[in-house]
């Protein structure tokens, strides 16, 4: 049996159709492994989809020809058709458009892990660079080359050196409150300050904390943060002069975890599971449900994010070229980009609650690991488990009211 | 629809719809002017209508770019308006020739294959799942990969063909064909 050019297309854009592809996945896989002839037609498949990106990326927007940012964008749509500009929006609008917020870099490890209740290594998850979001709206997965980062792990000290750069500019303006547990979704709700949605398909009743809400804002120092780069071999591009002493003001609002089965006590703040051994297997029916409204950073309205984020692409191993086409793609005013080990983890994209989210699994042998996070009306969503539970949080995930 | 639901899409979309409307009309100020009338038209939409918001924009997105492109004098005012964009944005001259012709061979070789061949492989290169894209042209979702594969394949015989012809007349014929 070989396969026809028109499934290994579906497979190469890991896109078979969801109802088949758990199955269809694993035996095209297994055939591919035991057919040169597939591997080959996969291969050549695969390089004529490369030489066709090429050619239709000349038709991008190139200097000078980029989009207005999505806020502009969308102001100009309101001058054209007043109606649109709703009685209740207003308020968010024009602060939006006076402000001019901007979106930059911050430390994405504490985004991912309060929203992500499981988390990979540091070294992997944070992939040692800065990201934020200004108002986020989309969700992108961007898979991390490993090894690279571990070469730069090893180097630990450059690690070291940048927690030290940060933290020595860093000024907390509001503390995170102490974590609270709520009796039900309402009571949350009223402490979090946004609606609290669970999931109906589940009969147990979760254990919710609402937890942090801190604001923090520091200065940049260009010279020291472009040493640093170029020591940890990022010297391309070079950091715009715009961003020295820019100052950027973060503020992380409160969110919830629920916590359905038998959970580690996450009322310390913490979010790691040790998923090895009997301390995994007891808490194999652990699911966490987290939400939180998006995060938003207030900067400088001269700061180049794209270029910035071409930089913080390269930690994930990414070429300056590739890493500039990358970021091109993304828009970075309203996109939270999820960091995944490249051989760590598979993700795919699901339909879940109405939009477009990730599902990313994370096969370790004895504890497989699985986050489904998706972004809805400005809240980020995620569900993390052990085992293979993942249809039960697409289950969950689709039935949250 | 509800303006915080409208607002949410706007800003998820806005940007990826912008570069597939650039991709085919070549041209900032349309492909903006284009971009804001898909999501006008999205606002007037019905909530019943709406199973898949982005598929629908998508559709009508791509609709709205190659109308605006069928008009050839059109074409060819964009083409021209994209060369002076390219050296007035202060690119090396020789590079932004190149890039322009290059952009004209890409443009040519999609507008000889079939209106949803050439649609297909703008939206798919621009990062659409292939749930959105059969939205987007209403074909199955099963059916995306073959019609990708066989695309792909058409526009690399297209494009090759093309370079093997020398003094070959600028803007091939204007393919309406379905």
């Amino acid at each position: 049996m070989h396969l026809d050019d028109e499934i290994l297309r579906a497979y190469l854009d890991r896109s078979l159709e969801p109802a088949e592809s758990g199955a269809r996945q694993a035996d095209i896989q297994d055939h591919l492994n035991a057919c040169p002839d597939c591997r080959a037609r996969l291969a050549a498949l695969a390089a004529r989809s490369a030489r066709l990106q090429a050619h239709l990326a000349v038709l991008d927007p190139g200097p000078g020809e980029a989009a207005h940012s999505a806020s502009s964008a969308f102001a100009l749509l309101t001058t054209r058709h007043p109606s649109l500009s709703g009685k209740e929006n207003l308020g968010m609008l024009s602060s939006l458009f006076t402000r001019r917020w901007r979106p930059l870099w911050i430390g994405l490890s504490a985004l991912v892990l309060f929203t992500v209740a499981f988390s990979f290594p540091p070294v992997r998850a944070w992939a040692g660079s800065l990201l934020a979001q200004f108002r986020v709206h989309n969700i992108t997965v961007v898979p991390v080359d490993a090894t690279h980062l571990s070469e730069l792990g090893t180097s630990s000290t450059i690690i070291q050196q940048i927690s030290q750069a940060i933290s020595d500019s860093m000024t907390v303006t509001k503390k995170p409150m102490k974590p609270q547990v709520a009796p039900n979704a309402a009571e949350a709700g009223k402490l979090a300050g946004f609606t609290v949605r669970l999931p109906q398909s589940r009969t147990d009743a979760p254990r919710i904390t609402v937890e942090g809400g801190s604001a923090f804002e520091f200065v940049v120092n260009r010279a020291r943060a472009q040493a640093l780069l170029n020591e940890a071999g990022f010297s391309q591009p070079q950091l715009p002069a715009s961003i020295d002493k820019a100052v950027i003001k973060v503020n992380i609002p409160v969110g919830i975890t629920a916590a359905y089965g038998d959970c580690p006590n996450l009322d310390e703040g913490t979010t790691t599971m040790n998923a090895s051994g009997s301390a995994g297997r007891r808490f194999l029916n652990c699911v966490l449900l987290a939400e939180i409204p998006s995060p938003t950073v207030d900067t400088p309205p001269n700061v180049d994010v794209e270029q910035l984020a071409e930089i913080g692409l390269q930690f994930t191993g990414m070429s300056p070229e590739e890493a500039h086409a990358y970021s091109a793609t993304v828009d970075w005013a309203s996109t939270l980009v999820v960091p995944i080990p490249r051989n760590g983890a598979s993700y795919k994209q699901v339909g879940v609650d109405g939009v477009t989210g990730y599902l990313i699994q994370r096969p370790v042998d004895d504890a497989p690991q699985y986050v489904l996070v998706w972004v809805k009306s400005g809240i980020i969503y995620a569900i993390g488990g052990l085992g293979n539970g993942a249809d039960n949080a697409l289950a969950m995930a689709n039935s949250l009211k | 629809m509800e303006t915080t639901d409208f607002q949410s899409l706007f800003f998820q979309h806005y940007a990826l719809v912008y570069r597939v409307l650039f991709r085919v009309v070549g041209n900032k100020e349309d492909a903006q002017d284009l971009a804001l009338e898909a999501f006008w038209k999205l606002w007037q939409q019905s909530p019943a209508q709406l199973e898949n918001p982005a598929g629908w924009l998508f559709r009508v997105a791509t609709r709205l770019g190659y109308n605006a492109l069928r008009a050839a004098k059109r074409r060819e005012r964009y083409e021209l308006e994209t060369a002076r964009q390219a050296l007035e944005s202060g690119q090396d001259p020789d590079r932004a020739v190149e890039r322009a012709d290059e952009r004209r061979r890409v443009r040519g070789v999609l507008e000889r294959m079939t209106e949803r061949d050439a649609q297909l492989l703008v939206l798919r290169y621009s990062g659409l799942a292939y749930k959105e894209i059969a939205a987007a042209l209403d074909i199955s979702p099963n059916s995306v990969g073959t019609l990708l594969a066989r695309a792909e394949e058409a526009f690399e015989k297209l494009y090759s063909d093309d370079s093997h012809s020398e003094g070959r007349s600028e803007g091939g014929p204007h393919a309406s064909r379905r």
